[in-house]
């Protein structure tokens, strides 16, 4: 279970929507793509959430990392 | 939302949103989370509790234990869990997703993650919610309306019932005080001669006249999901991946439970109270007496007799006459008769003797041992010494057999006679002879015949002595050092 890093730089150090996106693809999650979601004063659909997330931090650990991400987004409940 | 935006967004205001605690701007943070997050699973552990990642600290209890989940999952390579992890992931998501498009009515995500199917409330259209709430608004209506009749008009309200109480005001006051009485009771009694003209529902009308209608448990649900701007209870929630806990969990509590210790806890206990209770004493005595070399048996009527304490001069033997002594202590019955009164001693009491015997053996200082055990070899030796053999050499055998004799029973400060030990070591010297073996089984061989010969012997060495008990601890003595022959 190491797939090949799907994220590329889009030269901010941040990975590209279309990256995040075949990283999804890569676990099977391209229902996710299209699911929006808010919390904690962001909102927007998943892909665009790990957008936000530094290229460097998920690929350090991969696919750990992007899990890990990816989960605590979707499963976040929130701070007040 | 472009990409752009977002990033130029976050960009500026980084260090503001850390300090408001936005998780999002903790990613883009470098360098603030890696180091927590590129981790075992306890080390995630610890970096949770440490606290020390803004990241972490950013997400609430239910993202935290859905990381670790996932953490331990990947950890652990269980690609069949990493397959349900991402299954889940997919259904949450589409499940936070739908609850968002709906939001209007704002469901609380939370209540979306408590079924990893898509939940029956997402199913609950918002209008269809709307009418539920429309509806307990008009019972509620209808209740206070009715309530505020009560109060205003009550006799109306009562007239209005199967009663028929239509009589005065005074009346039907003291009717309602009447229903008022029964509602008050603790269990309705549908038999009971002041209810049975009630109908159960006037009278809960009327006793309770501000009872709100209680809501389905679908409304409730509902109403539980529609809180804007308000968190959810926690203890209503359930992690996205909790049957992972589920699985993990269950296997391993019943290898670690001692059933039986459960399910009998006093099992133990009372295993100890047997070992308590038995008779260790006796179990000692038993092993003795398989290691005794010799039938101790002829002494067992002795034993059964207490220590003896005192200098009572009726025990001691008489002056140089064996056969005096032995009527004067009442020996004098045959063999047969005392192996007969032997047969008739319980088992376990003589045993406990041995045992007693083996505790006063281990009394014993060290070198009254080796002198016990040098008696014996030289009686031995005494008996191996052929007929041709000088006389001079048998001489000194029996002089320094007999000077040990002498020493030991004078160490256990036992009273003697020099011809008694005389006596039996002759005795001793004849049978060895005769049988060509060690003492230990020629004493043995000797009381097995339970001869007249045999009492002899032991008479002989028994009152040897002044007292009959301390011989017999002797002879015990002497019989346990003979087994090391």
């Amino acid at each position: 279970m190491n797939p090949e890093i799907p994220f590329v730089d889009n030269g901010s150090g941040y990975p590209t929507l279309e990256s995040v996106n075949n990283a999804l693809d890569v676990f099977g999650l391209s229902s996710v793509k299209d699911v929006d979601t808010s919390f904690r004063g962001e909102e927007g659909n998943v892909p665009e959430l790990i957008t936000k997330c530094k290229i460097e931090h998920l690929t350090k650990d991969w696919p750990k990392m992007f899990m890990s991400y990816l989960v605590a987004i979707v499963s976040e409940e929130g701070k007040s | 939302m472009a990409q752009a935006e977002a990033l130029t967004g976050l960009d500026l205001e980084v260090n503001q949103a850390i300090e408001s605690g936005n998780y999002l701007a903790g990613l883009s943070q470098p360098d603030n989370h890696p180091q927590f997050l590129n981790v075992t699973t306890s080390e995630f552990d610890q970096a949770v509790a440490k606290g020390e990642c803004p990241f972490l600290n950013g997400l609430g209890n239910t993202a935290i234990e859905a990381m670790r989940e996932s953490y331990q999952i990947i950890e652990q390579g269980d690609l069949k869990g990493f397959k349900s992890l991402i299954d889940n992931l997919a259904e949450s998501a589409k499940q936070k997703s739908l609850s968002n498009e709906g939001s209007k009515a704002q469901i609380d995500p939370i209540v979306r993650l408590q079924t990893n199917k898509v939940s029956d409330t997402m199913t609950v259209k918002p209008s269809k919610i709307k009418q539920e709430l429309i509806d307990i608004g008009h019972r509620q209506a209808e209740i206070d309306h009715l309530s505020h009749k009560i109060s205003d008009e009550p006799s109306k309200i009562i007239g209005s019932s199967e009663q028929k109480l239509t009589a005065k005001p005074n009346q039907a006051n003291e009717q309602l005080k009447k229903t008022m009485d029964i509602s008050k009771r603790p269990m309705q009694q549908p038999n009971g001669p002041n209810v049975a003209k009630t109908k159960p529902k006037e009278e809960s009308s009327i006793s309770k006249p501000n009872l709100i209608a209680k809501p389905t448990s679908k409304v409730k649900e509902q109403l539980g999901a529609i809180r804007p701007n308000s968190k959810p209870a926690k203890q209503n929630f359930q992690p996205a991946f909790s049957w992972l806990k589920q699985i993990a969990v269950k296997p391993i509590a019943n290898v670690f439970k001692p059933k039986i210790l459960i399910e009998k806890p006093d099992l133990l206990e009372k295993s100890i109270d047997i070992n308590l209770a038995s008779p260790m004493t006796a179990e000692a005595a038993e092993v003795a007496s398989d290691n005794l070399p010799i039938d101790l048996s002829f002494n067992q009527k002795e034993w059964l007799v207490e220590p003896y304490q005192s200098t009572d001069e009726t025990h001691l033997a008489p002056e140089g006459d064996l056969t005096s002594a032995i009527k004067a202590d009442s020996l004098d019955a045959t063999a047969e008769q005392e192996a007969a009164y032997i047969v008739s001693l319980e088992e376990n009491q003589v045993k406990v003797k041995i045992g007693e015997l083996i505790e006063t053996i281990e009394d014993l200082e060290p070198n009254q041992s080796e002198l016990l055990l040098d008696i014996n070899t030289s009686l031995n030796r005494l008996g191996i010494l052929k007929e041709d053999d000088p006389v001079d050499e048998k001489a000194d055998e029996v002089s320094l057999v007999e000077a040990k004799i002498k020493h030991l029973f004078n160490s256990l400060k036992l009273d003697y006679k020099e011809e008694d030990i005389k006596q039996f070591i002759v005795l001793c010297q004849n049978k060895v002879a005769q049988t060509k073996k060690g003492l230990s089984v020629d004493i043995v061989d000797l009381e097995k015949l339970g001869t007249h010969e045999a009492k002899k012997f032991k008479n002989s060495f028994i009152y040897g002595v002044s007292s009959r008990n301390q011989a017999y601890l002797l002879v015990g003595r002497l019989a346990i050092n003979f087994k090391f022959n």
